[in-house]
């Protein structure tokens, strides 16, 4: 499912106009990504955690020619699914 | 950054704040927005948010494990798991204070292990550079550690463990030296520090002078002039004690004595009483215990000699661009001359006294005229004339620049003056003015 059949199916459900949704979810999305950057932890019940995570930088080994590099440090956001979501997709996956 | 745990109320009024619409709608959009992605994952296993990111229902293959409990194997079922990755635009917008950071090829040969020991060598100079004390302090510990030694005969011992700790915290000191701002606080540290630990070993030796040595540990070490009598006085009691004292203090006070001489003719007169005993009981000495304190003290005078040298060397680099050009060799020298033979801080605390004095004189320099051309984007300013220089043949504007600054910087400000546009064609007999300049 692609952005604009999410948006599509979002607006029917909701009975929204389409306009409205987009410009909802642009603001849910802005906020979320504004409280990630301040490096807060976002928790969804039955759902799952957006965290922003910092990466250690590294040396990795280009195994086929053996050149070395570093790899900066970065900071990565993760997503953890909750349980119910875990469970709830463990069941439907299959299908 | 405080980390804050936020859950779907405190987004939802985000949401409703942004986009003005009341709370319990937003947080019923939130709700939806999250449960539609949900249901969409189970139904099609790939959701795509623009501007988040895309979840994506992954299988996993069967495989098997053992609980860590029981220790049994067990086959874990096959399933799915829910991945997300996050759209390009947000990863970047949250790896923003990193960003500058690019992957870096590392040339062959780049001791990677050496990297991370550097790392941790900076990180202690940086906290010794900001007390550049502590290290006067540990160097203290250690000693008292030294000394608490049960009162074996074992002098070697004592010898070796304390000529290791000035070791290390000379260079330790040494190394700091360029980053700290006021070198001369370093100076007196090691200096005092380090014929005393000498003192401080033979008292050990002999069992006598803790109180000496706990009277010094109690003076912070932090005016040069009041430590120097404390260095003084607790010789004096490790003397009458009769306990072994020893030729390192022979080379401790004749510093003193070098140092005391102009300043404080009170302690040279205490100087010479305490030489000719120190001396007279060294002969008592066996031999290998005197070659022992000679290592030592040649040791020791080398690593204060090459400091000396090179907080002259730091002094002279911290304060050239205050001064002008002018000043600078003859300071420079002096400072450094002075700072070697003598061996102390005193004297080159004098030296940069003087030169400090020497760069005020300069930055007081009344003459604000302002009705000079100024040359912008300049470091001095132009604030009166000092000469005049007729051009003749042979004469350039650099070596002009030469005589008048000791420098071929400032030719630009000679043509600023005299309104010379091109500095390679300059009239013959043209009445050039010398600017007289002032660090701005």
């Amino acid at each position: 499912m692609n952005n604009k059949e999410f948006i599509a199916e979002l607006s029917q459900r909701e009975d929204f106009p389409l306009r409205d949704t987009k410009m909802l979810l642009k603001h849910l999305i802005d906020e979320i990504s504004s409280e990630l950057e301040d490096g807060n932890i976002l928790t969804i019940p039955n759902f799952g955690t957006f965290e922003v995570k910092k990466r250690m930088e590294r040396v990795v080994v280009n195994p086929s020619t053996g050149q070395r590099m570093l790899v900066p440090p970065r900071l990565a956001l993760t997503f953890r699914a909750s349980s119910a979501l875990r469970g709830n997709t463990k069941k439907g996956g299959d299908a | 950054m405080t980390t804050k745990r936020i859950n779907m109320a405190e987004l939802a009024d985000g949401v409703a704040q942004r986009a003005t619409i009341p709370v319990s709608y937003a947080e019923k959009f939130v709700q939806a927005v999250f449960d539609l992605i949900e249901e969409a994952l189970v139904r099609e296993k790939l959701v795509k948010v623009k501007g988040l990111g895309t979840f994506k229902l992954v299988d996993v293959e069967p495989r098997e494990s053992v609980d860590v409990n029981t220790g049994e194997r067990i086959l874990l079922a096959a399933h799915s798991k829910v991945t997300f990755t996050p759209d390009a635009t947000l990863r970047d917008t949250i790896n923003r204070p990193f960003a500058d950071f690019e992957t870096v090829i590392l040339n062959e040969g780049t001791p990677t292990e050496q990297m991370e020991t550097t790392e941790g060598g900076l990180v202690q100079d940086e906290d010794n550079a900001n007390m550049p004390i502590s290290a006067g302090e540990t160097n203290t510990e250690g000693l008292e550690e030294a000394i608490q030694m049960p009162h074996s005969e074992d002098v070697a011992d004592v010898a070796d463990d304390l000529q290791e700790i000035i070791d290390d915290t000379a260079k330790e000191i040494e190394e700091n030296v360029a980053p700290i701002k006021e070198p001369q606080a370093v100076t007196s540290i090691t200096e005092i520090a380090s014929p005393d630990t000498v003192v401080e070993t033979k008292d050990a030796e002999s069992g006598a002078g803790h109180a000496v040595a706990s009277q010094f540990m109690d003076e912070p070490s932090a005016h040069s002039n009041a430590t120097e009598s404390v260095v003084l006085d607790s010789a004096a009691p490790v003397n009458v004690a009769e306990s072994v004292v020893l030729e390192p203090l022979a080379p401790a006070n004749a510093q003193e004595s070098v140092v005391s001489e102009p300043s404080a003719p009170a302690k040279g007169a205490t100087t010479p009483n305490e030489e000719p005993i120190v001396t007279k009981e060294t002969r008592n000495e066996p031999v290998y215990e005197s070659k022992n304190t000679m290592i030592r003290h040649i040791l020791l005078n080398t690593l204060a000699a090459i400091l000396c040298m090179f907080i002259g060397y730091a002094m002279c680099y911290y304060f050239r661009p205050f001064e002008l050009p002018t000043l600078t060799p003859a300071h420079q020298e002096n400072a450094v001359e002075k700072a070697r033979p003598a061996t102390d801080n005193k004297t080159s605390t004098e030296a940069a006294k003087q030169t400090e004095d020497s760069i005020k004189a300069i930055k007081a320099e009344p003459s604000p005229a302002k009705n000079y051309p100024q040359l912008e984007g300049g470091d001095y300013e132009i604030v009166g004339v000092q000469g005049t220089e007729v051009m003749s043949p042979g004469k350039t504007l650099l070596n002009i620049s030469l005589k008048y600054f000791k420098s071929t910087d400032f030719v630009p400000y000679i043509c600023k003056l005299n309104g010379i546009e091109n500095p390679d064609i300059v009239p013959l007999d043209k009445e050039l003015q010398i600017p007289e300049l002032k660090h701005k």
